[in-house]
């Protein structure tokens, strides 16, 4: 547990959508670990929280969530990985919001494919926010990363 | 072997093949899964095909969930279909909407195939005990 509220709910929500949905073996990320060749994904949300939600995944880890998600040997297309790095961050964006502010709902943008400096702004971006966190995990095949700021309208 | 056919409504077609193949990895004998991108497609799929238990998305274009299980009740045979709505958005303002629209279950993303069969035997169960 960190003295981050926003961290360890974003944390928990990530570990739970990749272990639930995407059978994923997950463990923290070594520190200062950087992504090798990722592909990124934004959301935005707005409601009783508005903000941002980054994804970043090492394509080598993508194509085994991808083959997970889809329970095929071979993942398809990129096309197919895109859009499963899409309903990633969608879950992931929809999981923390609900577990940080239960009772009431925000809405959530549709998620779409955006390059790593969109990520890395995200980051950037957090002395802007009320609530930022970052969380990197190491699964198969490479880093996952996700960053959120957030401003409370309620 | 009474196979049931299945309505999975879901802008996503990842979500959809997910689904289906959650719902393979229960015990439930499932007959015909059908798809629809968004409520609109489905209310028209509705009109000539039968079916025994809708998983709705929230999010769609077109016609969103919460329009979808709205249009449904507004049907008298279509009502009694028990519709279970999966979404990331586990929320209680959302949960209490949802439920005052019709919706019968409610599945909150991520979630395993056991979790998705208990509410799918739970929907069923309860929905023979109001035929009774």
């Amino acid at each position: 547990m960190t003295t981050n509220k926003i961290e360890d709910v974003l944390r928990d929500a990530s570990v739970s959508v990749l272990e639930t949905m995407f059978f994923a073996d997950i463990t923290a990320a070594i520190e200062g670990a950087t992504h090798v060749d990722p592909v990124t994904c934004v959301i935005d949300c707005k409601g009783a929280e508005t903000g941002t939600f980054t994804v970043a995944v090492d394509r080598p880890a993508l194509h085994i969530l991808c083959c997970a998600f889809f329970g095929e040997d071979e993942a398809g297309p990129a096309s197919q990985e895109w859009e499963m790095i899409c309903e990633l961050t969608n879950m992931l964006a929809g999981s923390t919001l609900s577990a940080y502010v239960p009772e009431h709902f925000s809405q959530l943008s549709s998620p779409s494919i955006c390059g790593l400096d969109r990520h890395l702004e995200t980051c950037s971006n957090k002395d802007q926010a009320s609530e930022f966190a970052l969380v990197s995990l190491s699964i198969e095949g490479g880093l996952l990363s996700v960053a959120c700021t957030l401003r409370t309208t309620r | 072997m009474h196979m049931r056919d299945i309505l999975i409504v879901d802008d996503s077609r990842a979500m959809r093949n997910f689904l289906r193949r959650a719902l393979s990895m229960t015990s439930l004998e499932i007959g015909v899964v059908h798809e629809a991108e968004n409520g609109l497609e489905a209310l028209n799929l509705l009109d000539n095909q039968s079916v025994e238990v809708i998983f709705s998305d929230i999010n769609m274009p077109v016609m969103d969930g919460a329009v979808f299980v709205g249009e449904l009740a507004k049907n008298e045979v279509k009502r009694k279909i028990p519709v279970i709505v999966v979404s990331t958005d586990s929320s209680m303002e959302r949960k209490n909407q949802m439920q005052s629209l019709g919706a019968k279950g409610y599945i909150a993303k991520p979630f395993s195939p056991e979790q998705l069969e208990q509410e799918v035997v739970r929907l069923l169960w309860e929905a023979s005990d109001d035929d009774e």
